[in-house]
């Protein structure tokens, strides 16, 4: 067993090391590499000293490698000579980016004692402005990740064979030189979307030496339509960005913007603002968002009116919205495009919508202090984008929701598909950077085979298909251990500055592809640094730089004064003639997952056991259809149906999803990625063998039933709040021949939600739902009212309590991945979540509302509520849960037995239970002690057989209080204490704070009329309450069902009375 | 398995057929004055207790005491561990939640008597006691079958070997034999 | 043996307790006693395949332990699942057993004497049973006596309030008290045992446990005043074991499971479960060893008849819920009645009513609860219902409650199957050693019960014939 101040050192990298000469190719973990080598683990004994010693904090990890865990060894990271100026045991936080297709996120990573932890948004950024996604927030685990390729393999025959970095430069280095030699001639470089100026400064440098080479597009995730929609316009470099400040009409075509599209962090903020409804007279000024999709998406949701259709016809509904807007707008010049408008057939529906919709946009253009946006997701081709872009400049929105501005350094990359003609036809090496073209290009390119056949050079995280038929797979580094930098889509730049040096074999896309261009072995820090000190020239100073490193943000960067202008409007008409409206008789959709996006995060485990947004399903990608679609194919749930596009088919089970446009299926990409690791292994069904070259996210196809069933599980099984109807099956709930127990039973008051003008009729319209009227609620036990029966008072100088607001929060699920990676929650498989036992603090609760057909749906996160009379407590034979005197539900891990008595009289069923040791990680120790190092240590990692749950990020506020103390204050100042759910929610729908205080931000938010609590009939006094949904419909359009929900909510009122 | 006629006498045992005839043969002996007796029966002979003049059983007393005690304890050990020691906030309730402690007062109280009435009982009755000098008689065995007996200590002040055996003959005893210590 | 003409006691007038013609004492010792000093080929087939049954617990439990509860059906909603439902059950059987010694001993029914012996046994054994559960389905069983107040390093004492620590100490109590009381029941048996051992082995095992009984009357006197203390005592405990099960469900405030009717409505539960397994035991029992005259018609009558009592109780309490649900116009109390009854567990929910409520209705009829064959399947049948009961209460009110989002279905895994047959190994195996070792009927009990046994009995005439 090596001493833990020899193997720890490699841990620790700190600020000051700046001066770039780190060796990334020498392993910096022994504990690690040597498998079988028990480095990590210091025995019990000197490890409880050590960590008394140098931490003074818990870094207590399960782990026995036997079932029968009772107490936990614990391990610990101590450092060997405590660098300047840090604290052990206090974490760190670094500024970073992290980017995600071309959504850019400003990040601050919490470094505990060396080991990144967890993801924080950068307040500085306007990318996140504090907030993070999901993705961002499970990043920190792919560092970890174990089934990363560890070190570069070179192709013997049919196996791979392992080398090192000084082989891949000796042998690989010729066959680089000679294709130099030819200028690249025969040389393909397959990119991911690329925002960073120095990889780009670059790539310069590689078109230069190699000027016969051509760079392919190969980001799946990217914004090529959008991108090319706005070249097409505005000429080449031209981008835009949308802000919905001041935005009262938002019509999303087809656009996610809430979780898939570019800059969702920062529009779902924008939006959430928008939605502000404190009063009747703020919710009159709410804004409106009017939604056609054909899949039930998070931006669906929030939909005041939401249209199922063919993602083909969205293009029509630009059309006719065009049309109806002529009148009223100034063209602008576009009269070109206008009078080219195709005819575009459209339902009665749908044209009443299109008149309403416009009427709207023309009413907001009008107004003054407002404007409007018209956004155009990326699934849809080229011309639509060009088309919105149009009806945004006729709405006077350019320059206002709708930024342009000109990329400098914009690099012309080529289509996926050209690569697929271009294979074999000239193209004979392929170097694919950072992206697995051959797992996820369009099926009809058939590009695996054509690759084989290639020489193929693969620098990535995984050895993916891609890297499986490589000459040479390089491993690549993780962000947060490698130098870079990235330009937001807004022109934000900021510096990516690793916290932990290369815990494998690895180099960074940057550092890979200089030495390709130049044949340098440079490091990226160099390589940064140095592309920024040219850049600024006289400008540059140490000082600059390490304010660039400190904010997380660049700034004073020169740039060019170009301004693009949307004029090439002959080009667009000319596209649009193309355009072809013809219904097909099915439609087959494909998304990005809103989790694993396009199959990078395939094997994080946070991400796939995070339940799908919208139709909770874990673990497994479904072909979603509607309910008259399962009717019509006759399928239930599970089974089995086959998909075909040109000939191309894929199996995969049915799931059904309320809201669907009828005759279409929809498939989120990504999934079915085998072979890169555990967790990916066997997750849902691969779909981009189906996609089509041409336009790859829609096309025509045919699903039949393919007999038999792939049992794919959700997190929840129940979608209404009516205990009669089951969202999930086509059966017809009011079926008399059917035994339905719920029938005759009123909705349940658990999500309360109005329109406006039943706000404005009705301030307490939340209230109301209440079973018991608040006055009725007398407790026996309540100190105020009955002080002579002696129940205790909570003497805690703050009260802790938290509200949630149900008209910000999108569902986006952030939140359940942000408090798995602050609270060391276990990621328990799917095998676990089939049986209902995932074990989220916070889950995300989803209804659907109205016709099953094609609902509307609410979302409401539901976490421990923190009953001031919690039920679990008064239930537990040995104290393990009792209750603060600040008024927190705590729980004493080590004090449970694990009766599960707590669970089942918890009304909210927010407890989880340790059934297996969930936090031995399946695969091997050493992949174990990977993991590890992820882990919380302020945090408390439970073993088997214990209750766990939300704790209100009891370990932040006890750090917020000992702060308060040091500084001498008897009292945590308000905002200073943030849960992991609020920190993370990008619509900042969380509040926590001090609700003894009636200053702070959650008392005024709890005193909003919207506010209640769920099942408070039960005198449970919850802790946690929830503001009441405003939806703003258009009184000219069909009146939503929900109108109706705070009605349903009174009438049981007089029978409630009778109740408990 | 007679033994050396050297040895001390502990009594004088006689042997009845019928629950009948050890009744009246026990008002006899009674009646005679003895002290230091005893009837021996398969069973509890209805009222045979009377019939030898015995008072009743103090072994109710014992048991209340027992009793009271559990419940007390009971009681004391809920409200000093969650009032005075250890003081935790449960569901709001108050730390001495004295109807919630019923059950357990209760059902301390019920083991308390329990166990004193089953060991008050093998006291007084000094139990267990594995050798007795009347198993030294070989008819004695069937006591626990279907026969009934009377024994006369010699330790009775009345005793007197030849007059003992003509008053419990005269009982109807069919067998009377001496019994040595 | 039914053929024995119905004989009157001489004094109380009442029919006979021990059937036959003249029985004497010694006669009962040899009738109870023989089958003792000799097993019959019928006691090895029962005990050869309870201790198979009990192999198969003792695995799922070994394996239990090793891979934790996650191996059984459990999930969230549903944290409670057979584990608890054969908790409840066993409790329940155990409860027949000090009812039939106690309460019966304190209205004077002599009758009780043939049965209490076994009846007791099989409340010790049941309560065994019992307390497995509760055991091992906490998540850290080796942890299982935190809810005694013990000092401890975390200085931390139990939580008095929970319905689960008033189980902790209600059953310990009830398996102490009814241990007791049966082995103050046993000790002048004991002795007969000894008295009549053959091998010097049997000789000082049996006089070791009889403590040196000798029959004395003034030791009867203690002795007869302790067995009606106790008696006295254990009836108010019996009640107050079964209501206290009862509070771990009515104390949550789950729907289906906060119901003040729980506690009446689980003792007569209880004692209509006890009866129907005593029938269960005794009726092989008594064909097998020849008991007929002791164990009588009369017997297998009365207890046909609680039985019948008690499932009536039963059944209206199934009722009433449904009114109190319907009555409350709570709609999650309301839902979660019809969830019961035309849920996703309907079947069990009539299941269990046809087995309770439907067939102890037969009973009414004097030739059905005269008859050992049909009583038996009664018995089994209210045996099966009664598990059904704790499951439809445990799970159907856990698996929908209050938010639907959370509502989810529980089936059991092979391993919930295993522990359940294996429990009854469990019990079958302590009640093989009970019959092949003691006394299974209360010797000097019966003795006293006979017309002889009182000191004002005349022999009825001259020469023994009487018509």
């Amino acid at each position: 067993m090596t001493k833990p101040t020899e193997t720890l050192k490699a841990y620790w990298r700190s600020l000051a090391d700046h001066d770039g000469t780190l060796r990334p190719q020498h392993d910096e973990f022994p504990g690690l590499a040597e498998s079988g080598s028990d480095g990590l683990v210091p025995s019990t004994a000197l490890a409880r000293r050590k960590f008394m010693g140098l931490l003074g904090a818990s870094t207590a990890l399960a782990g026995l490698s036997t079932g029968c865990i009772r107490k936990p060894r614990e391990h610990i990271v101590p450092l060997s000579k405590r660098p300047e100026d840090s604290i052990p045991g206090e974490s760190v936080y670094y500024a970073s980016a992290f980017q995600s297709g071309s959504t850019v996120l400003g990040v601050l990573v919490e470094s505990q004692d060396g080991r990144p932890t967890k993801i924080e948004g950068n307040p500085r950024h306007p990318g996140s402005l504090g907030a993070t996604d999901m993705a961002a927030q499970a990043s920190v685990l792919n560092l970890y990740d174990p089934a990363r390729s560890r070190t570069p393999l070179r192709r013997k025959g049919d196996a791979q064979e392992p080398t090192d970095w000084d082989t891949v430069y000796s042998e690989l280095g010729p066959t680089i030189k000679e294709l130099r030699g030819k200028q690249g001639q025969g040389l393909a470089l397959v990119v991911p979307t690329i925002l960073s100026p120095s990889l780009k400064d670059q790539l310069k440098t590689f078109a230069a030496n190699f000027p016969k080479a051509r760079i392919f597009d190969g980001d799946v995730a990217g914004p090529s339509n959008q991108t090319a929609g706005t070249e097409l316009l505005a000429g080449p470099g031209a981008r835009f960005t949308v802000h919905l400040q001041g935005a009262k009409v938002i019509f999303a075509a087809d656009s996610d913007f809430l979780t898939t599209e570019q800059d969702h962090v920062r529009l779902q903020r924008e939006y959430a603002l928008g939605r502000e409804a404190n009063t009747p007279a703020e919710a009159a000024n709410m804004s409106r968002l009017y939604v056609v999709e054909p899949h039930f998406t998070v931006t669906g949701a929030q939909a005041d009116h939401r249209l199922r259709m063919r993602a083909s016809q969205v293009g029509a509904v630009l059309v006719a919205l065009a049309r109806e807007l002529k009148a009223g707008s100034k063209l602008g010049g576009a009269e070109a495009v206008l009078d080219a408008l195709p005819e575009a057939p459209l339902s009665e529906a749908e044209t009443k919508f299109v008149q309403v919709l416009a009427k709207d946009l023309l009413a907001a253009k009008e107004a003054r202090d407002a404007n409007s946006v018209v956004l155009v997701g990326e699934r849809q081709p080229a011309w639509v984008h060009a088309l919105g872009l149009v009806i945004n400049l006729m709405l006077g929105n350019v320059g206002s929701s709708i930024r342009l501005r000109h990329d400098d350094t914009a690099v012309k990359v080529e289509p996926i598909a050209a690569l697929g003609q271009a294979l074999g036809a000239g193209i004979d090496t392929v170097i694919a950077i950072e992206c697995d073209p051959a797992f996820e290009a369009p099926g009809e390119l058939d590009l695996p085979a054509k690759l084989k056949a290639a020489t193929v050079i693969h620098l990535g995280q995984f050895n993916d298909a891609t890297g499986k038929l490589s000459a040479w797979h390089l491993p690549a580094t993780h962000y947060l251990e490698a130098w870079g930098d990235i330009e937001a889509p807004d022109a934000t730049i900021s510096i990516v500055q690793p916290l932990i040096a290369p815990l494998h074999q690895s180099k960074s896309a940057l550092e890979f592809l200089a030495w390709i261009a130049s044949d340098a072995q440079v490091d990226g820090y160099s390589l940064v640094q140095g592309y920024w000190r040219r850049v600024l020239g006289a400008m540059w100073s140490d000082k600059v730089w390490r304010r660039w490193l400190h904010d997380g943000v660049v700034h004073g960067v020169p740039r060019s004064g170009q301004n693009p202008q949307p004029r090439e409007f002959a080009k667009l008409a000319a596209e649009m003639k193309a355009a072809n409206f013809a219904a097909d008789k099915f439609e087959v959709n494909f998304h990005l997952d809103p989790r694993i996006g396009d199959g990078r995060h395939a094997n994080n485990g946070w991400l796939q056991e995070c339940p799908h947004p919208m139709t909770k399903l874990t673990w497994d990608n479904a072909a979603y259809v509607s309910i008259n679609t399962a009717r019509k194919l006759g399928v239930e749930n599970c089974d089995l149906v086959t998909v075909q596009v040109g000939g191309r088919s894929v199996q995969l089970p049915v799931w059904i999803a309320p809201g669907q446009a009828d005759d279409t299926v929809s498939l989120n990409v990504g999934f079915g990625r085998d072979g890169i690791g555990i967790v990916a292994e066997g997750s849902g069904v691969n779909v981009y063998p189906l996609q089509a070259a041409g336009n790859r996210w829609f096309t025509a196809g045919e699903v039949v039933k393919f007999g038999g069933k792939r049992m794919i599980y959700s997190t929840q099984d129940w979608g209404s709040l009516s205990p009669a109807i089951d969202m999930a099956s086509t059966r017809d709930d009011n079926d008399p021949k059917l035994s339905n127990a719920g029938r005759g039973y009123p909705d349940r008051p658990i999500v309360r939600e109005t329109t406006v003008a039943g706000f404005q009729a009705d301030a307490h319209f939340a209230m109301k739902g209440d079973l018991m009227p608040p006055e009725r609620l007398v407790s026996l036990w309540d100190h105020n009212t009955h002080p002579d029966f002696g129940a205790p008072a909570l003497t805690g100088k703050q009260q802790w309590g938290m509200a949630i607001d149900l008209n910000k929060c999108t569902g986006c699920s952030a939140c359940t991945v942000a408090c798995q990676a602050e609270n060391n929650i276990p990621v328990v498989g799917r095998s676990q979540v089939a049986n209902g036992r995932e074990m989220h603090w916070i889950r995300l609760d989803r209804y659907y509302s109205g016709a099953k057909e094609d609902p509307q749906a609410v979302v409401q996160p539901m976490l421990c509520q923190h009953c001031e009379t919690a039920p679990c407590e008064n239930v537990c034979p040995v104290n393990a849960t009792a209750h603060s005197p600040e008024g927190l539900n705590d729980m004493a891990y080590n004090r449970c037995i694990g009766t599960r008595y707590c669970a089942n009289n918890c009304p909210y069923k927010v407890r989880r239970f340790n059934f297996f040791n969930y936090n031995r990680d399946p695969v091997n120790s050493d992949d174990e002690k990977l993991l590890w190092m992820q882990k919380n240590p302020n945090v408390t990692v439970r073993f088997r057989g214990v209750i766990e749950k939300c704790s209100y990020c009891v370990q932040r506020i006890q750090e917020a209080k000992i702060q308060a103390h040091t500084a001498g204050e008897d009292t945590v100042k308000d905002g200073v204490i943030v849960t992991a759910c609020q920190q993370v929610c990008p619509s900042e729908a969380i509040t926590f704070g001090d609700v003894a205080d009636p200053t702070t931000k959650v008392s005024k938010i709890k005193a909003s009329a919207r506010n209640y609590g769920v099942l408070t009939d039960l005198n449970t006094r919850p802790r946690t309450t929830y503001l009441g949904r405003v939806r703003n419909p258009n009184p000219e359009l069909a009146p939503p069902a929900v109108a109706a929900a705070p009605a349903a909510a009174a009438e049981h009122k007089p029978s409630g009375a009778g109740g408990h | 398995m007679s033994k050396p006629t050297k040895k001390k006498v502990f009594g004088l045992l006689a042997e009845y057929d019928s629950a009948r005839a050890v009744y009246h043969a026990c008002e006899q002996v009674r009646d005679a004055g003895y002290k230091v007796w005893d009837s021996y029966t398969p069973f509890a002979v209805h009222n045979l207790d009377k019939a030898m003049g015995l008072g009743p059983s103090v072994l109710p007393w014992i048991v209340f005491a027992m009793g009271m005690t559990g419940a007390s304890l009971a009681m004391l050990l809920q409200w000093w561990t969650s009032t005075v020691d250890y003081p935790i906030i449960i569901a709001g309730k108050p730390y001495f939640s004295w109807q919630a402690y019923v059950p357990v007062t209760f059902e301390l109280g019920v083991l308390f008597s329990a166990f004193g009435a089953v060991f008050g009982m093998l006291g007084l009755n000094r139990l267990p006691m594995w050798y007795h000098s009347l198993f030294n008689s070989d008819r004695f065995a069937r006591v626990t079958d279907d026969k009934f007996f009377i024994a006369i200590e010699a330790r009775d002040p009345k005793f007197d070997p030849q007059k003992t055996r003509e008053l419990l003959e005269k009982t109807g005893a069919v067998h009377v034999e001496e019994v040595e210590d | 043996m039914a053929q024995y003409h119905d004989e009157l006691d001489p004094i109380t007038g009442r029919k006979e307790l021990v059937e036959g013609h003249n029985v004497t004492f010694h006669d009962v010792t040899e009738a109870v006693a023989r089958p003792i000093d000799a097993p019959s080929p019928r006691w090895w087939i029962a005990f050869i395949l309870s201790s198979g049954l009990l192999g198969v617990y003792l695995v799922s439990i070994a394996y239990l332990l090793y891979m934790g509860t996650g191996i059984w059906g459990l999930n969230n909603p549903v944290a409670w699942g057979w584990a608890i439902v054969n908790f409840v059950f066993w409790v329940g059987i155990g409860h027949a057993g000090t009812l039939i010694s106690a309460i019966l001993f304190l209205f004077r029914q002599k009758w009780r004497t043939s049965i209490n012996r076994a009846a007791e046994a099989m409340t010790i054994f049941a309560v065994i049973c019992a307390l497995q559960f509760p055991t091992f389905h906490t998540g850290r069983p080796w942890f299982i006596y935190w809810p005694l107040p013990l000092p401890n390093q975390m200085q931390m004492w139990p939580n008095f309030r929970s319905p689960l620590l008033w189980d902790v100490f209600a059953v310990s109590t009830y398996f102490t008290v009814s241990l007791l009381f049966w082995y103050v029941g046993l000790i002048p048996d004991l002795a007969t045992m000894r008295d009549r051992a053959k091998t010097p082995i049997r000789r000082f095992a049996y006089g070791l446990f009889a403590l040196g009984w000798r029959g004395s009357t003034r030791h009867w006197v203690n002795y007869e005043k302790a067995y009606m203390i106790l008696a006295g005592l254990s009836t108010p405990l019996v009640l107050s074991v079964h209501t206290i099960v009862s509070f771990d469900f009515a104390v949550s405030q789950l729907p289906g499971w906060h119901t003040t009717i729980f506690p009446p409505y689980f003792v007569a539960g209880a004692i209509f479960s006890g009866f129907a397994m005593v029938l269960t035991l005794l009726l092989p029992l008594r064909a097998w060893f020849k008991l007929e005259h002791l164990i009588t018609m009369k017997h297998l009558e009365n207890m046909a008849k609680i039985i019948l009592l008690t499932g009536t109780m039963v059944g209206y309490a199934y009722g009433m819920e449904f009114f109190i649900a319907w009555y409350s116009g709570n709609p999650y109390e309301s839902f979660a009645f019809a969830n019961r009854a035309f849920g996703d567990y309907w079947w069990a929910y009539w299941i269990m009513v046809s087995c309770n409520v439907i067939s102890p209705q037969l009973i009414w009829f004097k030739s059905i609860r005269r008859n050992v064959v049909w009583l038996f399947i009664i018995s089994i049948f209210v045996n099966i219902g009664m598990w059904f009961e704790r499951f439809v209460i445990t799970v159907t009110s856990l698996h929908h409650d209050f938010l639907p989002s959370s509502w989810d279905y529980y089936s059991p895994t092979i391993w919930d199957v295993s522990t359940l047959l294996g429990s009854f190994g469990l019990f079958f195996f302590l009640f093989c050693l009970f019959v092949r070792y003691l006394p299974s009927i209360a010797i000097g009990e019966v003795k006293s019960v006979m017309p002889q046994a009182d000191p004002h009995y005349h022999e009825p005439g001259h020469g023994k014939e009487k018509h």
